[in-house]
């Protein structure tokens, strides 16, 4: 066989199996040779799990969309970092130049209580989906379209409003959290619609309602560490967590539901 | 509305930003006594004649004296419901740790260790108070008194004088039982030891309870943390320069 060309790399992947939510998982090592740097991670491991589906063995499960950072679907720890180690970047746009040869990475799953493990990587992130279904609708005139700046909206909370909704709710916050707290994603789907007069309405019910169905999830409390807005692949800052607490504070005040 | 929607106070109560919320006020409350209690105490380095003036005053007020222990009790014991109760929230959250364990980018060993310092400093308060307060640690110091001979106090170590002389002449000797009971290098230790980390608790305590109660939103969130590290290393320079100050000799009786 002809050498591998000097840019290649040889890894150690240690990679969490689980068979399915109720068995005991466990790492385990798998040794994968000519990566190329130009790979994403996602394509390493396509390339890993066709080598084991060809040996006739069970390939890794994790989930992924569309490859191009918005849909939050590329769960994983990587060395111990939520989406590995490159700030704002989610593991399908994290490239394998970002490893040396001969590194030692391992993968894991989501650890959360509300964000059990279907299969190896794959986690149901289905609390999620609760928190958000728990926020309940927005009230606005349906029918013929309104005149574009008929509400008009400051250029500041439109781009605050817009920073927050770029939340594409893949759980690395929760994950890279010491407490496995989701105060920065229910922070930022509350914000987004703070700041907008569109979510004037609803705003009372909404921040108690999606708090109340965060707590039933499970998920753990903010302890101010600060560690989900440094591993958010879309950099949605610390101050989604103190406009949640600002929201909260208000409506326990006013009551209304 | 419906009609089962419980309270609102019920529901903040039960709720993870309640919890937090009671962490902060009362966090506001004992982080604001500390600074108090540092700032009377430096009073110890003007004269015993005011130091012993300052706390014949604090012990003779008896609504100020029984409204803030009640206060801070109250304080205490709330701060440390918040913390129970969102620390089993916060462990029941992730049941199953990281096989490898996660790298973090921003947090520091002190939020990491609050609860750790927080036990720690728990336990000296309940040793200061039986030190200073109660005193059943050193009771030898605990009995001093100062007499009142004309115009001036004077230290009266004959309990049967003491104990001859109208109330309004009689007063703690609260001097010399700081001195006398800082002399002894076990309890300065103890006392060092405990605001160290007292100091690593306010650190990440006070720049986390103004994020809770809605401060630390863009920019302030820097303020914040430099005046959680600033509020700690005053408390830390002021408490730690009582044991230093009588070991030196820079404090006698």
């Amino acid at each position: 066989m002809s050498t591998h060309s000097a840019s290649t790399m040889k890894l150690t992947l240690r990679i969490w199996r689980q068979k399915d939510r109720k068995s005991p998982g466990a790492l385990q090592t798998y040794k994968l040779d000519a990566v190329s740097p130009d790979m994403s991670f996602l394509e390493m491991l396509d390339v890993l799990n066709d080598q084991l589906t060809r040996a006739g063995d069970d390939p890794i499960s994790f989930d992924h969309d569309c490859r191009e950072g918005i849909c939050g679907s590329c769960a994983m720890m990587i060395n111990g970092r939520a989406h590995g180690p490159r700030k704002a970047t989610t593991v399908c746009q994290l490239h394998m130049r970002s490893f040396k040869d001969g590194d030692e990475v391992t993968i894991e799953p989501w650890r959360a209580e509300p964000f059990p493990v279907i299969k190896d990587l794959s986690v149901s992130r289905s609390s999620f989906d609760r928190i958000i279904a728990a926020g309940g609708f927005v009230s606005i005139n349906t029918g013929s379209t309104v005149d574009a700046n008929a509400t008009l909206i400051g250029k500041r909370d439109a781009d605050e409003a817009m920073d927050y909704a770029s939340c594409i709710g893949c759980g690395a916050c929760v994950a890279a959290c010491p407490n496995a707290a989701a105060m920065l994603f229910t922070g930022a789907k509350v914000a987004h619609l703070v700041k907008l007069p569109q979510g004037e309405v609803e705003r009372t019910g909404r921040v108690l309602n999606m708090v109340a169905q965060m707590d039933k999830e499970g998920f753990g409390s903010c302890t101010n560490h600060g560690e989900c807005s440094e591993a958010c692949p879309k950099e949605i800052p610390f101050d989604a967590i103190v406009l949640l607490n600002r929201e909260y504070m208000r409506a326990s005040v006013l009551g209304k539901q | 509305m419906s009609e089962s929607s419980p309270g609102r106070m019920q529901r903040l109560l039960y709720s993870s930003i309640g919890a937090k919320f009671v962490m902060g006020v009362t966090g506001v409350i004992l982080v604001g006594f500390v600074l108090v209690h540092m700032l009377g105490n430096l009073q110890v380095y003007i004269s015993s004649d005011t130091f012993n003036s300052y706390a014949q005053l604090l012990k003779g007020t008896l609504p100020l004296l029984w409204g803030t222990r009640i206060t801070l009790l109250v304080a205490v014991a709330l701060h440390i419901w918040a913390a129970v109760r969102l620390t089993r929230v916060n462990w029941a959250a992730r049941p199953q740790r990281y096989a490898r364990p996660q790298r973090y980018a921003r947090t520091s060993y002190a939020a990491l260790f609050m609860r750790g310092s927080g036990v720690v400093v728990l336990a000296f308060i309940i040793f200061h108070l039986l030190h200073f307060t109660i005193g059943v640690v050193q009771p030898e110091n605990f009995g001093l008194h100062e007499v009142l001979r004309g115009d001036v106090w004077v230290r009266e170590t004959s309990e049967q004088v003491v104990n001859a002389l109208p109330a309004h002449h009689v007063r703690h000797d609260a001097y010399s039982m700081f001195v006398l009971g800082f002399q002894n290098w076990i309890v300065s230790a103890s006392y060092i030891v405990a605001n160290l980390l007292l100091a690593r608790h306010l650190s990440h305590g006070v720049a986390s309870m103004l994020a809770t109660l809605g401060y630390s939103k863009g920019r302030n969130r820097v303020t914040a943390e430099r005046l959680s590290a600033a509020i700690a290393g005053l408390i830390l320079v002021g408490n730690l320069s009582f044991p230093i100050a009588v070991l030196a000799g820079v404090l006698h009786l």
